[in-house]
C-alpha cells in the first residue's frame, strides 16, 4: 500500500483535529499566561476549517476505503464527523465562561476535547475493527481524564474512576469480541469480515462468530450507555465538570452510534444473523428505554435527569439500529433515522445543558431543580430557551426532537421488521419522559421563587451565548425545516447500504 | 490427545491460574509476579503457534520492561510518603537538547537513505517484501516475520500505527494533568467558584 496525496486529502479533517490538539497544547506550553479565551477561539477556527474540508464530502463522498482499507471517506463518515465537530464546537463554546468561573481553565482541557473529537471521527470513519478500537480509545482515555479534570473535587475524582476502571472493562470486553471475529473472519477489515459471514454456511449458528457480535455489542453498548451497561452514566455525568458532561454525552454518543451502525449494518450482512442479533437489539433497547425513563422520574438533581434521559434517548436511537438489522429491503431507511436523531440530540442536548451552566446561585452550580423555581420569569430568554430543549428532548412538534422519534417509528413500524411492542414501548415511554422534562418547565413557570432565598443568578458571556443560540437554532430549524437534512441523510443511508453490497461482490 | 496438545493445555491452564492469583492475591508485588508468569504462558503459547518473534517480544517488552514499570510503581506506593527530590539533573536541559539533535541526525540520515535507495530500485525492495509475505518458505518462518511484521506494520496499518501514538499522548497527557502537583498560584487563576479551597 502507498500512501498518496489523495488519502491524505481523504483523511485531512481529521489531521486538522489531532494538529490542532497538538497547536493548542504547545502554545499553552510555551506561552502558559495565554488567555484561555484565545485557545477557545483557536480551536473553534480550526473545528470550522475541519467542518469545512470535511463538508467537502457531503453528502455522497467517496466510498472505496483509503488507507489500505482503514478509513472509509464516504457520505455517512462525513455525516456523523460533522455532527462531531458540531458538538464538539458548542461545547468549548459552552465550557470557557463555567472554566473560568471554577478556576480550572487549561489549556489541556481545549486539547483533550479535540482530541476526543478526533477519536470519534475516527470511530466513524473506520472501515476495519482495529480503527474503531483505537478511535474508541482516544476517545474513551480522552474523556475519562475530562471526567477527573476537577482534580480537587471529590465527585469529580470519583466519576474520573468510576469511568475508567468500567469503561476499561468494556474496552477489554470489545477487544475480546474483535479476537473472536478475527478468529471467525480471519481478518478484521468489515468488508472482509462481511464476506465471510456472508459466505459461511449457518453464519447465524455459528458460536464463536456469535459471541464475538455480543462482546462487540457489550463494548459499544457501554460506550453509548444501554442498560444493562448503564450504571457508570448517572454518577459520572453528575460527578464531571458540568461543561464535560455536555461534551461527553452527545460526542461519545455520536461517535459510538456511528461505528455500531457502521459495523454491525456492514460487518454481519446474512438476514438470519441479522434478524437473530436484531432480537438482541430490540430487547437491549426495550430495557434502555422503561429504566432510563421511569429512572428518570426519580431524580432531583438536573444533571442526574439529563443522565437517565441520554440513556432513555440511547434506547430510541437502538430502536432505529434495530430497524437497520432487521429490514433487509430497506435498511436506508433505519440508518438515515439514527442519523437524523442523533443531530437532533446533539443539539437539544448541548443546548439543555447550556442552561444548566448559564446558572448559579451562592457561588455554586444550580443543580438541583426544585431550585429553578421562578426561573422562567426571572430570566425569560434563559426560561424559554430550556423549555424549548425540554420540549424538544420530550420529542413535542416541532421541535426537532419530534422529528426525529418520528423517522424512527416510522422505520421501525416497517412490518419487515416485526417489533410493533418495541414501538409501542417507545410511544409509551415517551409519554412518561413528558413527565420528567415538563416539571423542569413547571418547576421554573408554576411555582414562585422561594422567599428568603438569594435568587439565582445567571450569566452568559459572548460564548456561552453564542453556544445557546446554536444550539437554539438547531432545535428550531430541525424541527421546522426537516426535509433538507433528512434528505441528506437518506442519501447517506444509501451510499452506505451500497457499501454493504459492495463488501459482498 | 497427543502431546502437542497436551502442552497446550498446561499451559494454558497456567496461564488462567496465574491470571486468577494476579487479581486475587493480597500481595500486590506477588501478584505482578503472577503476571509474569502469565506473560511467558502467552509468550509459550505464541511459540506454538510459530511467532517465535512474537513470542521474544511478548517476553522482553512485557515480561521485562513493563513489569519492572509495575513493580517500581508498587514499591514507590508501598514507601508511603513522598520524599523531597532534590533537581539532580541541572544539566538536563543541555543533554536533552543533546539528544534531541542526534535523534534528528539519526531520523535525518535514516529517512535520506530511504528515499535515495528508492530512487534507484523502487521496484526492487516493494517485490521482495511481497515475496517475503506471500512466499516465506514453510520451516524459515522465524527468518522473515520480522521484515514481515514491519512491512505490515508501517504499511497496511501505518494508520493504525499513528492512532497508537495518539492515544499514548492524550494517556500522557492524562497522566500529567491528573497526578501533578497543585500549580503555583500565578498560573492558577482562582475562579469565583466557593467549594474550591
Amino acid at each position: 500500500m502507498q500512501i498518496t496525496p489523495r488519502d491524505i486529502w481523504n483523511i485531512s479533517p481529521h489531521l486538522v483535529v489531532a494538529a490542532l490538539g497538538l497547536i493548542i497544547l504547545l502554545i499553552d506550553a510555551i506561552w502558559p499566561r495565554i488567555s484561555k479565551r484565545q485557545l477557545a477561539n483557536l480551536a473553534l477556527l480550526g473545528l470550522i476549517g475541519a467542518g469545512a474540508l470535511q463538508a467537502r464530502f457531503w453528502p455522497r463522498g467517496q466510498v472505496t476505503p483509503v488507507l489500505g482499507g482503514m478509513i472509509v471517506p464516504d457520505g455517512y463518515t462525513a455525516f456523523f464527523n460533522l455532527v462531531l465537530l458540531v458538538g464538539a464546537g458548542i461545547s468549548l463554546l459552552l465550557s470557557t465562561d463555567y472554566l473560568e468561573w471554577d478556576g480550572s481553565a487549561h489549556g489541556e482541557y481545549h486539547a483533550l476535547v479535540l482530541f476526543t473529537a478526533f477519536g470519534g471521527m475516527v470511530m466513524a470513519a473506520a472501515g476495519h475493527l482495529i480503527v474503531v478500537f483505537l478511535g474508541l480509545e482516544i476517545l474513551s482515555i480522552s474523556l475519562y481524564i475530562l471526567a477527573g479534570y476537577q482534580r480537587e473535587r471529590r465527585e469529580s475524582q470519583e466519576a474520573a474512576l468510576k469511568y475508567f476502571l468500567l469503561g476499561a472493562f468494556a474496552s477489554a470486553f470489545f477487544l475480546y469480541g474483535m479476537a473472536l471475529v478475527y478468529g471467525y473472519a480471519g481478518s478484521l477489515d468489515l468488508h472482509a469480515i462481511a464476506r465471510a459471514a456472508g459466505a459461511g454456511q449457518g453464519a447465524a449458528a455459528n458460536q464463536l462468530l456469535l459471541t464475538g457480535i455480543g462482546l462487540l455489542l457489550v463494548g459499544f453498548g457501554f460506550k453509548v450507555a444501554v442498560v444493562p451497561f448503564h450504571i457508570w452514566t448517572p454518577d459520572v455525568y453528575e460527578g464531571a465538570p458540568t461543561s464535560a458532561t455536555a461534551f461527553m454525552s452527545v460526542v461519545a454518543k455520536a461517535a459510538g452510534f456511528a461505528a455500531f451502525v457502521r459495523v454491525f449494518a456492514l460487518a454481519f450482512p446474512g438476514a438470519d444473523l441479522r434478524h437473530q442479533v436484531g432480537a438482541v437489539v430490540a430487547s437491549i433497547a426495550m430495557l434502555t428505554m422503561v429504566v432510563g425513563n421511569t429512572a428518570a422520574v426519580l431524580q432531583t438533581n438536573i444533571k442526574r435527569l439529563l443522565a437517565y434521559s441520554s440513556i432513555a434517548h440511547a434506547g430510541y436511537i437502538l430502536v432505529g439500529v434495530v430497524a437497520v438489522l432487521r429490514n433487509p429491503a430497506a435498511p436506508a431507511e433505519g440508518v438515515s433515522a439514527v442519523l437524523f436523531y442523533t443531530l437532533a440530540y446533539t443539539f437539544m442536548n448541548l443546548g439543555a445543558f447550556a442552561v444548566v451552566l448559564a446558572l448559579r446561585r451562592r457561588g455554586e452550580e444550580l443543580l438541583n431543580i426544585e431550585e429553578y423555581a421562578g426561573l422562567g420569569f426571572r430570566y425569560p430568554w434563559l426560561g424559554a430557551l430550556m423549555a424549548l430543549f425540554m420540549l424538544s428532548l420530550a420529542g413535542m412538534p416541532p421541535t426537532a426532537g419530534f422529528f426525529a422519534k418520528l423517522y424512527l417509528i416510522r422505520a421501525a413500524l416497517s412490518p419487515l421488521v416485526g417489533m410493533w411492542w418495541l414501538v409501542i414501548t417507545l410511544a409509551l415511554t415517551s409519554v412518561v419522559s413528558f413527565y420528567y422534562y415538563i416539571r423542569v418547565v413547571t418547576v421554573m413557570y408554576m411555582r414562585p421563587a422561594v422567599e428568603g432565598e438569594q435568587a439565582p443568578q445567571a450569566s452568559a458571556g459572548p460564548h456561552l451565548g453564542t453556544g445557546l443560540a446554536l444550539a437554539a437554532l438547531g432545535t428550531i430549524l430541525l424541527g421546522l425545516i426537516p426535509a433538507g437534512i433528512l434528505q441528506a441523510a437518506q442519501q447517506i443511508a444509501e451510499g452506505l447500504v451500497e457499501l454493504g453490497g459492495m463488501a459482498l461482490r | 490427545m497427543n502431546v502437542a496438545n497436551l502442552g497446550f493445555f498446561l499451559v494454558a491452564g497456567l496461564s488462567i491460574v496465574s491470571a486468577g492469583f494476579v487479581i486475587f492475591h493480597p500481595n500486590p508485588v506477588r501478584s505482578a509476579l503472577f503476571l509474569v508468569v502469565n506473560f511467558i504462558c502467552l509468550a509459550i503459547l505464541y511459540l506454538t503457534l510459530n511467532a517465535q518473534l512474537l513470542a521474544a517480544l511478548q517476553v522482553i517488552v512485557y515480561a521485562g520492561a513493563i513489569m519492572v514499570l509495575f513493580l517500581f510503581v508498587i514499591m514507590l506506593l508501598n514507601l508511603g510518603g513522598e520524599r523531597a527530590r532534590e533537581d539532580a539533573l541541572a544539566g538536563q536541559k543541555f543533554a536533552g537538547g543533546f539528544l534531541a539533535l542526534v535523534v534528528l541526525g539519526a531520523l535525518s540520515v535514516g529517512l535520506y537513505q530511504v528515499v535515495s535507495a528508492k530512487e534507484t530500485r523502487p521496484v526492487t525492495d516493494a517485490w521482495r517484501l511481497e515475496q517475503m509475505r506471500f512466499q516465506a518458505p514453510p520451516g524459515k518462518e522465524g527468518e522473515v516475520q520480522i521484515a514481515q511484521i514491519g512491512s505490515e506494520l508501517f504499511r497496511n496499518y501505518l494508520y493504525p500505527f499513528e492512532l497508537t501514538s495518539v492515544l499514548l499522548l492524550v494517556g500522557l497527557i492524562g497522566a500529567v494533568l491528573l497526578a501533578k502537583r497543585r500549580l503555583p498560584e500565578q498560573s492558577q487563576p482562582e475562579g469565583q467558584r466557593r467549594d474550591r479551597p
